[in-house]
């Protein structure tokens, strides 16, 4: 080609320059149609990022919960339910487990404080459990081993409850009494906080944890028979990569005990996001499409532009087919154009999608996620549209028959 | 040195069920150097002639041999080539681009040609300056008189220094001062050596040339009818 595609790029801004309204007008559906990308990518990719914090702010996706499957009737009329130390055994051949964690949730309301009152989740744990909820005490001390061991009576208190049961005196070393039992309080567990980003209204999603009175899973054995069945617990695997065989492994064993019926079942945070990815893809598909027929309207605007421009502007192609504008010359020169006459559409709508995304994110209280990958694609897109819409009228301009395009008016 | 050859040129346009033959024949030899004025009335396939000669348009029958390329069978973007390098177009109507300024307007065909921009500047400027329109660089045509644009027309026309100049009326949407003076330049081209050849109908103009070749009903006329 005799001409450069920077000639053509210059000619071109000269073109846009000296028909500015022109110009704005034909970019409005692509701007339009970008912006669109923009807005509806951002929040399906927001929820899908949102998804995957909640999950790691709960166990990452080495996690696994195991529990009991009620959607199954058999599980109404199980034969047993699991102990503690039946359930340690079972578990201990499988490879790649690296903790179990163990909570039961104990229903001895109320507890008491002097006069104060509490209807708390009481809850039994064992060792593994801090391990897997990363939780720490910010004062007085942790279960020792000396605690699991000889069954004693101590408690970690949340903030929330011990706000309601103590007000404004040092828990620690006090006395709560559960049922005809006294608990020592050794420790006030760390405020726990996940606020979903985008959540307008600063919910924190684990509130509930704040409440927790937790004491060891061996006292509160020990002290209840009911305590010691086991309907859920999770573990953590020592590898995201073999989570799912670690998990159908824990699932065929555990149900070997019920003569292979599913009683319990077993779900990966890693599962649980593919489900959530899955079923907001029938609704992408839909977003997908939506943007894309903005994007085509886009385009037959701009071809229907192109087409009048080459009309109005065949006598100028007749001159630079007579001053030895190749056939190859006109395509190009209107193709890069319509091209970037797109992608500039596609720049625009980029920002103003950029813009109009944390306003849809507000009015609908939804996370957003706006990646560089997200950028270039709509760009991309843009750019496509000016490609394909592009094709027909530079197809053509450089067909005219220079004589004909010279005698236009 | 024979420039263009021409021989038995015809051109016929397919007008649904009637055949209208435009060229019928037509033997032109042009030495180089020369100032030739073709001359007719109209519909008398003078400009079908300039359009064939001008590479624009391929005839029916017959050959064409420009500057010793046979130029009748080539493809369309051989021709724009030659166009680009042998030809220089001066059109009644000026055809500049209203949209981009006058320097521009003289790069284009250097811009066809591939050449660089420094160089094509210079080139464009040096024969601005030849047409004493130097200090009009970065006007745009609507800024400038007719006798003015038919000036920066001639200096697209020669900027690729090409081995013929072909004007297609040049003066006939000038007054007679304009027109005269766009004659002069024509002349000191021709005078520098230049290959000239000027479409006309009007006698006057013709006058200036070397030799006229005069075409009626879409064959050289011999006889002298002027």
């Amino acid at each position: 080609m005799a001409i450069s595609f920077k000639e053509v790029f210059n000619q071109s801004l000269q073109d846009f320059w000296s028909k500015k309204v022109r110009t704005i007008v034909t970019v409005m559906g692509i701007v339009l149609g970008t912006a669109s990308i923009i807005i509806v990518m951002s929040i399906v990719q927001g929820s899908i990022k949102q998804t995957t914090e909640w999950m790691e702010a709960s166990g990452g996706f080495k996690k696994i919960d195991v529990r009991q499957n009620w959607e199954n009737n058999e599980t109404v009329n199980r034969s047993k339910d699991f102990e503690y130390d039946e359930l340690m055994k079972i578990l201990q051949p499988i490879q790649g487990i690296d903790l179990i964690d163990i909570y039961i949730s104990v229903w001895v309301s109320p507890i008491k404080y002097k006069k104060n009152e509490v209807n708390p989740w009481f809850t039994a744990v064992n060792a593994d459990y801090f391990k897997v909820e990363e939780w720490g005490v910010q004062e007085g001390r942790e279960f020792t081993s000396f605690d699991y061991k000889n069954k004693q009576k101590v408690a970690l208190i949340g903030t929330a409850a011990r706000a309601k049961l103590f007000g404004s005196i040092d828990p620690i070393g006090q006395k709560i009494q559960v049922g005809t039992d006294f608990f020592e309080v050794i420790g006030i567990l760390d405020y726990r906080e996940f606020i979903g980003k985008g959540d307008m209204n600063n919910n924190n999603w684990i509130e509930w944890k704040n409440d927790l009175i937790l004491v060891p899973v061996t006292t509160a054995i020990a002290l209840n028979p009911r305590s010691k069945k086991l309907n859920r617990f999770s573990l953590i695997t020592t590898d995201e990569t073999i989570t799912e065989s670690v998990k159908a492994k824990v699932e065929k064993r555990i149900n070997e005990e019920f003569s292979n019926k599913k009683i319990y079942t077993a779900q990966s945070n890693l599962e649980r996001r593919e489900e959530i990815v899955k079923s907001s893809a029938k609704f992408n598909i839909i977003f997908y499409f939506i943007s894309a027929i903005s994007l085509i309207v886009g385009g037959i605007v701009i071809m229907n532009i192109m087409l009048a421009t080459i009309k109005e502007r065949t006598r100028e192609i007749g001159v630079r087919m007579s001053i030895g504008g190749s056939k190859l010359d006109i395509f190009l020169q209107f193709l890069i154009q319509t091209v970037l006459i797109t992608t500039l559409g596609g720049v625009i709508g980029v920002f103003i999608g950029i813009g109009l995304s944390g306003l849809v994110a507000d009015y609908l209280n939804v996370g957003i996620n706006i990646s560089s990958g997200l950028i270039v694609i709509a760009l991309l897109m843009s750019s496509g549209v000016g490609l394909i819409f592009g094709t027909i009228p530079s197809w053509q301009a450089c067909s005219l028959d220079p004589v004909t395009a010279l005698r236009s008016e | 040195m024979e420039i263009i050859n021409t021989e038995n040129l015809t051109k016929s346009y397919d007008m649904g069920k009637v055949q209208v033959h435009a060229l019928q024949g037509v033997d032109v030899s042009i030495q180089q150097g020369e100032f030739v004025a073709i001359i007719g009335p109209s519909g008398s396939g003078k400009s079908t002639l300039m359009h064939i000669l001008g590479c624009l348009d391929s005839p029916t029958k017959g050959s064409y041999s420009l500057d010793g390329i046979n130029v009748e069978k080539l493809s369309k973007g051989k021709l724009a080539k030659i166009r680009n390098t042998k030809i220089g177009f001066v059109f009644q109507t000026f055809n500049l681009l209203p949209h981009i300024n006058v320097q521009k307007n003289v790069e284009l065909p250097l811009l066809y040609a591939g050449m660089e921009k420094k160089q094509r500047e210079k080139r464009a400027i040096e024969v601005l300056n030849s047409v004493g329109l130097g200090d009009r660089l970065k006007h745009k045509p609507s800024e400038l008189s007719g006798g003015q644009r038919q000036r920066v027309a001639i200096a697209r026309a020669i900027v690729n220094n090409p081995s013929i100049i072909l004007a297609d009326e040049p003066t006939g949407n000038l007054d007679s001062t304009s027109g005269s003076d766009i004659m002069t330049i024509f002349s000191n081209l021709h005078a520098q050596g230049n290959t000239v050849i000027v479409v006309t109908h009007d006698k006057n103009i013709a006058e200036k040339a070397d030799r006229v070749i005069t075409i009626i009903d879409g064959k050289i006329h011999n006889g002298d009818i002027l």
